[in-house]
């Protein structure tokens, strides 16, 4: 018993330091290339249209081509929307980090049962409703906006992420887009 | 008894006189020790004979009237049995016994090696007791259990040891004497060791001796494999541990074995798994809050008298869920989570392990040999080569349904170290004993992935020496020591690859010593000058942390920081009190730390608290106090307090991160023996952690928690069996299932502690 003991640890020794040394492939002075996550959202354009075509069509950028850290982002636009008027909202967000840019709004769609756009105006008189689905929820890719008189305030507009959780509200989830823009209305 | 040894037993001069069937034998001789304790808490026991003599004050020991036979030798310290050999006594016999931690062959008979390991720092060791009660934890958990001591976690499965206020970089834990070296710089990276593999973990407070690492500013923890059997034999341990919460368990084998005909020959094997399921807190799961760890270690080891070799290599492997309330998206999701009742998401039990998710895999190989050179010393040659991987899985996988499939990290760092240390110690010589030592480290790292931190070459080299000499009751303790250190780092910058590079020269010393006032009372202080390189991240970090939800960014031009540490140590062992006090105060000329800066950055994600690398002046000071007392043969009462302040001088406010003032206090019962049952205990402990009220403003989200008081029971018991005698210790964590938040927790922005958790421990000597 004693001696087969020993044979099985000489054998597990043995097997154990063959089995083992893991090692790096890579290159420590040639970094791997500048990979952003894959999913980098830079660009989130916000489009209104007037379907009555009074009044003209306005965007608003927010734009950061280089994502958290690095530079500061290089465009963040006012809402400036006419006075006593109904718009149609259409949200695209870009990755305009890729050439050409990837239209991550498209990706969103195909998941929109994962993800919903909250819209929280503060001082400004509009009313915000969402106008898509995804079969049970509404998304927010597409909203309808209604504007009151002359006023200026900020509309925070968040996209939440919300896999396994959706339940139309916008407490679960994880947020992936949080901006407040200042919104103006004339 | 605070500290954990191995002393070998030498056999030096058997007189050849035999007296048959004749009962005046004597067994005497001398314990050299360079123990911390007086050595009159020392008993060497014949088992068998039932007979046992008190080691004087000055080493010595005699026991008389011996019959001729075989018998167990035990040495004890405070009446736990520390060494056993099996020892025949055939004439007078007369021992020497060193306190060492090689074990050398028992064949030999002449006293081998006066290692003059004499400390004159505080260091401080799991015993035996708190090993068997802590088996299971992680190396961060089982070691607050040693005062002055505690741990950053970030959640229950990741856990860093914080020493007098300063972890990651600034405390250096040796593996097998190895730094280990694995993106210790991350708040959220635990150190990857097994503690099963060892039986002596220990922790040195505050750079007291240069001779570990310039760089270890906040201390050494020292985790050294638990080594061969002394006599020709195979004998090993199995290890279960249980835990309820999380509904957790541990299994550990290791073995040992020494051949008879190759008595120089030592092999050992040890194996370790763990599974755990999402753990509870008092009103909730956490989910996603598993671990699987599979770790295995070989050593083989040839030891003669002049010169030995030692093979080492040890894998260790694991997965942890983290918490999924805790990979919040921004600032306002931060902010929420605090304010719940309850982390929002599934509640259930599970042992599945999702995103968000790390898997980390380490390997040490480690080669080492000494060879005696001539009667003066000893020399020593190291090489240790390890493999650090780290793999982060994000909580969101891509939305590109191709491209989650092939299910990749979200970022991959590989570091590979080699280090080669060389050292000669040398034997007293005129009272002086000593070593010169070079230690030398090459490191890489590469990425994959998103970027936190850059690609980076680091070198470095470091000379010390140490010498030591003994002034009658004053041993002094003085060590030098320089190092050079140059670190390049790689990274993309406008489609060009920067290779900036760092270099730092720098001394550091020790000066200690340690009074024996009397033979129950010593005093030790120690003054160090240390310092220490900027780490990767305080460099080039820029970008969001994620699952801090703050933005950091590093400072290219950071200086290395500079400290003072002067410590001393007051310990009294008076028959049935024990004391122990430590006093600190720590100096830094340069500290480096994460200052807030405003305004907030601002992402697509939202506007995110910004930190900048900063450096400062600063001091962390404070006291760790012991106490025991054998209040009678049944009631021990052992009580800890740590206190600690750490100042931003030049900020004039607190310093981030330090731990609150707490107390521990417990009370050991010690129950009659029954059949078979015996080293009965069962006892009570109660501690209390205060309010940090002491933090700097603007540099968190939210308030420190409040204090809380935690109760526990352990019953422990030793059953004898015919085979061997099994330790079993039944433990119940939070007996009150008290619903609370520690500082030191970065999941206290999110989530509650642990609530009740249940442990049965069992420990199965194997020995044939």
């Amino acid at each position: 018993m004693k001696k087969t003991v020993q044979y099985f640890l000489f054998t597990g020794l043995i097997a154990t330091v063959l089995v083992s040394c893991k090692k790096d492939d890579d290159l420590v002075d040639v970094p791997a290339p500048d990979q952003n996550e894959v999913e980098l959202i830079t660009t989130f354009k916000i489009i209104f249209t007037d379907p009555a075509n009074v009044a003209p069509t306005v965007e608003a950028i927010f734009r950061d081509e280089d994502g958290d850290g690095g530079n500061a982002p290089s465009q963040f636009d006012d809402i400036v929307l006419a006075e006593n008027t109904t718009y149609n909202a259409e949200i695209i967000l870009l990755n305009e980090s890729e050439s050409p840019a990837d239209t991550i709004s498209n990706e969103v769609l195909e998941e929109d049962g994962e993800h919903l756009f909250c819209f929280t105006p503060a001082g400004t008189n509009v009313i915000i409703t969402r106008t898509d689905t995804d079969g049970t929820f509404e998304v927010g890719l597409q909203s309808q906006w209604v504007t009151g008189a002359a006023s200026q305030g900020t509309t925070e507009i968040s996209l939440k992420h919300q896999p396994g959780v959706k339940d139309g509200s916008c407490a679960p989830g994880e947020t992936d887009i949080e901006l407040n823009f200042v919104t103006i209305i004339q | 008894m605070k500290r954990f040894y191995t002393i070998i037993l030498v056999l030096s001069n058997l007189f050849g006189f035999s007296q048959t069937d004749s009962c005046t034998f004597i067994l005497d001789g001398t314990i050299h020790t360079d123990i911390e304790e007086p050595t009159n808490s020392l008993q060497i026991v014949l088992l068998n004979a039932q007979k046992g003599a008190r080691i004087a004050a000055d080493g010595s020991f005699l026991i008389n009237d011996i019959c001729k036979g075989n018998y167990t030798l035990q040495i004890r310290c405070f009446g736990e049995t520390v060494q056993e050999n099996e020892i025949t006594i055939q004439s007078d016999t007369s021992l020497s016994l060193l306190l060492d931690y090689h074990i050398h062959n028992l064949k030999e008979f002449e006293v081998i090696i006066d290692e003059n390991e004499q400390n004159t720092f505080i260091k401080n060791g799991l015993t035996p007791k708190q090993l068997n009660q802590t088996r299971g934890l992680s190396l961060g958990g089982m070691l607050e259990e040693i005062n002055g001591v505690r741990t950053l976690k970030t959640g229950n499965s990741i856990a860093k040891p914080i020493i007098h206020g300063l972890h990651s970089n600034r405390v250096l834990i040796l593996n097998n004497s190895i730094r280990q070296e694995g993106q210790q710089w991350g708040a959220e990276h635990a150190p990857e060791i097994d503690p099963f593999v060892s039986n002596s973990i220990s922790v040195v407070k505050g750079a007291n001796s240069i001779k570990y690492g310039f760089d270890a500013i906040g201390g050494v923890i020292l985790v050294e494999p638990t080594r061969g059997a002394k006599t020709a034999g195979t004998y090993g341990e199995v290890n279960l541990v249980g835990l309820s919460n999380g509904r957790q368990g541990a299994v550990s084998g290791s073995m040992h074995t020494r051949l008879k005909k190759l008595a120089a020959l030592s092999l050992s094997l040890q194996g370790s798994l763990k599974r755990g399921g999402n753990q509870h807190t008092p009103s909730y799961y956490l989910n996603n809050s598993g671990i699987k760890e599979t770790n295995f270690s070989t050593l083989v080891n040839w030891e003669k008298e002049n010169y030995g070799v030692e093979l080492f290599y040890s894998q260790f492997n694991t997965d942890l869920g983290i918490f999924s309330g805790s990979h919040i998206g921004n600032l306002t999701d931060l902010q929420n989570a605090f304010n719940l009742e309850k982390p929002l998401g599934e509640d259930k039990f599970s042992y599945e392990i999702d995103r968000p998710r790390q898997r980390i895999e380490h390997e040490l190989s480690k080669v080492s040999m000494y060879f005696k050179t001539g009667d003066i010393g000893k020399l020593n040659l190291v090489y240790g080569r390890q493999y650090n991987l780290r793999y982060e899985y994000d909580k969101d996988q891509s939305l590109n349904d191709s491209i989650a499939n092939l299910n990749r990290p979200d970022l991959q760092l590989e570091l590979t170290t080699h280090t080669v240390d060389i050292n000669w110690k040398h034997f007293a010589k005129k009272g002086f004993s000593g070593e010169i030592g070079l230690n030398s480290i090459y490191q890489k790292n590469t990425y994959t992935g998103r970027m936190f931190v850059p690609n980076f070459e680091n070198q470095g080299a470091g000379l010390f020496w140490i010498e030591r000499k003994t002034i009658k009751k004053l041993l002094l303790e003085g060590g030098l020591r320089v190092d050079y250190r140059r670190l390049q780092s790689f990274f993309w910058e406008n489609d060009e690859i920067q290779s900036p590079t760092n270099e730092y020269l720098d001394w550091a010393f020790n000066i200690g010593g340690r009074y024996s006032i009397n033979n129950f009372s010593s005093i030790r202080f120690n003054v160090a000058k240390t310092w220490r390189p900027p780490s990767i991240n305080e460099l080039y970090s820029d970008g969001l942390h994620h699952g801090a939800a703050a933005v950091e960014i590093g400072d290219a031009n950071l200086n290395q920081e500079d400290a003072l540490n002067t410590s001393i140590e007051y310990d009294l062992n008076y028959k049935w009190l024990r004391v122990n006090v430590q006093p600190y105060f720590n100096y830094f000329r340069n500290h480096i730390f994460l200052e807030p800066q405003l305004p907030p950055t601002l992402t697509i994600k939202g506007a995110f608290p910004t930190f900048i690398f900063k450096e400062t002046e600063a001091r962390i000071y404070g006291v760790d106090f012991f106490a025991e007392a054998q209040i009678n043969k049944v009631f021990s009462y052992v009580i800890n307090v740590s206190l600690l302040r750490g100042y931003n001088i030049s900020l004039n406010d607190h310093l981030l991160q330090m731990p609150a003032d707490n107390l521990k206090n417990r009370l050991n019962i010690s129950l009659p023996q029954c059949k078979g049952l015996t080293h009965n205990e069962f006892s009570i402990q109660h501690s209390f952690v205060a309010e940090q009220s002491r933090v700097p403003e603007n540099s968190d989200f939210i308030a420190p928690p409040n204090a809380y008081n935690l109760f526990d029971l352990t019953l422990s018991s030793e059953i004898t069996t015919p085979y061997s005698s099994v330790n079993v210790s039944i433990g119940v964590h939070n007996l009150f299932n008290t619903r609370y938040r520690d500082y030191l927790n970065r999941f206290r922005y999110y989530a509650d502690e642990l609530g009740r958790n249940i442990s049965v421990r069992i420990k199965i000597p194997i020995n044939q």
